[in-house]
């Protein structure tokens, strides 16, 4: 039920990304395929090790893909070799990760970080012009403009969140790749940041890559999600297919470990192992199970998960 | 008192930090009893003094840590002892790890880089135990295979960094069992795992406490993770346990403004896509003096006397405590929010009909 199909904003096809380690090769990510409509915040989770921020690096050009297609607002990313001409390109992409502290300056004041990203990017005429946005960006993540003048240490982990967040948001991106913003985060100021991040999306319209290993902030986000796993796209829904009608076992498992906020209810975890559970990953395809539900996998496995679904559905 | 069930009993617990700037009040009066055979839970926002609380039982605390008040009354075989009041050394070779052992948040750190699995769980089951080399390793093994790892042998050979999150937290548990302790203390176990390896963790700890009968503290902020695996829980706030109870009263009948909260601010799963409830505010400076109830301007059902006195604690039943004046008779009736209040709901018929399957 997506309202009104949207242009598309990114896509990524057939992404591959390896990585050559004392002769060994890593399969980062194998042939990943997903797009970002306008305004959608799609997002990716899956365990660590499953390769959800290497599509994000692949995506902002810090990993250069070993083969596949990144577009973005109608051009190619990949295969770019100049650097100014990608920068130019990728210009409407930005970035928010884990650690705040690590990605500001601490010789900085913070109004300075901020109006950094709109000097490199020649947004305002003039000093005064650019100072004015920073105060409008501050009060809009919730920073009292006061403290424009302070340090990064001076702030508590959320507000250096929000700080991150600010100079994302304040040169206009059309897309955000946020790497796991708020796994560092205490349980209630996680949901202030959430909270936030959602009426931005709102108010202006910016689409989101939203990575997390957190299934149920993920569910709250998002739109669409991308289940991950050993480097494979497994499975891809909107958030209802996703959480409601689950077709890969690693998804079901992923589901049924989700501690439950009940007391009476023991979670019994579908134990997923890869090893074996007889699939190998390397042997499916895309099959499409609905206008916006996509599931990796044989043709064998995906009746024999179909019939399965079938008998649990008539249980439950 | 005198409860030959009880083995830990923290009794009014009291301690600063000093600072550059002046004292940090961190612990403000905990108490709390531990059973055998049970799991309390501590949980609470970060710096609300859950890990200061089992550090100060352990007797890890950090060099400018000063206890004011306050007893941490073990019961062993030999009599009760009040830990507080013991010399480190004392502590090290009698208590540590062979009574009372503790598994940390991050397993990289609590394991030595340099040496293999092995030679650590021998190590620490030599220096509690006089036995033979190969005795231990009979015993390491043993341990390794009781936290679920399948080729043991193998896994004595490797090094920490050979192992996944998940591999390197069993290995801790292991050691925290290596000397047979009866009481097993978890700072944040699983905060640094993914849910899948989290699930299992939590049912490990849950098998190894049922079926060797020890009592566990279990620090966490995941209020799933509470429901799981504990039988009792403490809301910590501000250095103080604001609420107490079994987990069905913490859940389905909590009565502290701040417990709704955090029973609020917990997304989920199967939800219409309203605002996440965040609770108003940051926590106190506790540098400062506190008057009245701590949680009182984050409150917006704080009554006027909040701001001025201390709420004492409210015997609400057997099993439940709560330091909140609303308990008060004289106290105006005040209910948990109406969106909490259907969602408790929703657990309980949630509860029954699994319990009917």
């Amino acid at each position: 039920m997506s309202k009104s199909k949207k242009s598309e904003l990114l896509r990524v096809e057939d992404l591959c990304m390896y990585f050559d380690a004392k002769g060994k090769r890593i399969r980062a990510s194998e042939q990943i395929n997903f797009e970002i409509h306008e305004g959608e915040t799609f997002g990716l989770v899956g365990e660590s090790g499953s390769g959800k921020s290497t599509i994000g690096k692949c995506v902002i050009g810090l990993n250069t893909p070993t083969s596949g297609r990144v577009t973005f607002d109608g051009k190619e990313l990949t295969g770019v070799k100049d650097r100014k001409e990608f920068r130019e390109r990728a210009k409407g992409i930005q970035m928010i990760f884990q650690d705040p502290m690590s990605s500001l300056n601490p010789r900085k004041q913070v109004g300075e970080i901020i109006r950094e990203a709109l000097v490199i990017n020649k947004i305002g005429a003039n000093r005064n012009e650019q100072e004015e946005i920073v105060r409008d960006i501050l009060t809009k993540v919730g920073i009292p403009v006061s403290y424009s003048n302070r340090y990064p240490k001076s702030f508590s982990g959320g507000q250096r969140q929000r700080i991150g967040i600010a100079r994302a948001l304040v040169v206009n991106p059309k897309l955000i790749i946020a790497d796991e913003c708020i796994a560092a985060l205490d349980a209630s100021v996680q949901a202030q940041i959430v909270n936030m991040l959602r009426k931005i999306k709102e108010d202006t319209g910016t689409s989101f890559l939203f990575i997390s290993h957190d299934l149920s902030m993920v569910r709250f986000l998002s739109d669409r999600i991308g289940v991950l796993h050993l480097g494979y796209l497994l499975e891809v829904g909107t958030s209802e297919e996703i959480f409601n009608q689950p077709m890969h076992p690693y998804t079901r498992g992923l589901l049924s470990a989700i501690p439950r906020m009940n007391p009476v209810i023991q979670t019994k975890q579908k134990v997923y192992n890869y090893e074996s559970s007889g699939i190998d990953y390397s042997l499916g395809t895309l099959h499409r199970l609905s206008d916006t539900h996509t599931v990796h996998c044989t043709d064998a496995e995906l009746e024999k998960w179909t019939r399965d679904a079938e008998k649990e559905g008539g249980i439950a | 008192m005198g409860d030959s069930r009880t083995v830990l009993e923290v009794r009014d617990l009291d301690l600063s930090f000093r600072m550059p700037t002046g004292d940090v009040h961190a612990i403000r009066g905990v108490d709390f009893r531990l059973e055998r055979n049970e799991v309390i839970a501590l949980v609470g926002e970060s710096g609300c003094g859950k890990s200061i609380t089992v550090k100060s039982i352990m007797g890890i605390l950090p060099e400018n840590a000063v206890i004011h008040s306050g007893e941490v009354i073990y019961t062993s075989k030999d009599g009760n002892v009040d830990l507080l009041k013991q010399k480190p050394s004392w502590r090290q070779k009698h208590i540590n790890g062979s009574e009372i052992a503790m598994v940390f948040q991050d397993p990289m750190t609590s394991l030595n880089p340099t040496m293999t699995i092995g030679a650590q769980i021998i190590l620490s089951i030599r220096s509690h135990d006089k036995i033979t080399k190969k005795e231990a390793y009979a015993r390491s093994v043993e341990l390794l295979r009781e936290v679920g790892i399948t080729d043991p042998d193998r896994t004595m050979k490797q090094y920490p960094h050979q192992l996944s999150g998940g591999m390197r937290q069993r290995v801790v548990i292991a050691i925290a069992l290596s000397c047979n302790p009866r009481v097993l203390i978890c700072d944040e176990p699983t905060t640094a795992l993914d849910v899948t390896i989290q699930d299992r963790i939590l049912e490990l700890i849950q098998k190894i406490q049922r079926s060797r009968g020890i009592s566990v503290i279990f620090i966490t902020h995941n209020l799933g993770v509470v429901a799981k695996i504990a039988d009792y829980v403490g809301v910590m706030y501000a250095g103080k346990i604001i609420e107490y109870g079994t987990v069905f009263d913490i859940f389905y009948n909590p009565r502290h403004p701040y417990t709704w909260g955090l029973l609020s601010a917990v997304p989920e799963v199967s939800d219409d896509k309203g605002d996440l409830y965040s609770i108003p505010g940051t926590p106190p400076n506790l540098a400062q003096e506190i008057v009245g109830d701590a949680f009182a301007p984050r409150n917006p059902y704080a009554l006027a006397v909040d701001f001025k006195v201390e709420p004492p604690i409210f015997k609400l039943s057997k099993t439940h405590y709560v330091r909140s004046w609303l308990a008060d008779e004289r106290a105006p009736k005040v209910e948990m929010p109406e969106a909490l209040k259907e969602r408790i709901e929703r657990m309980r018929q949630e509860g029954i009909s699994y319990v009917k399957e």
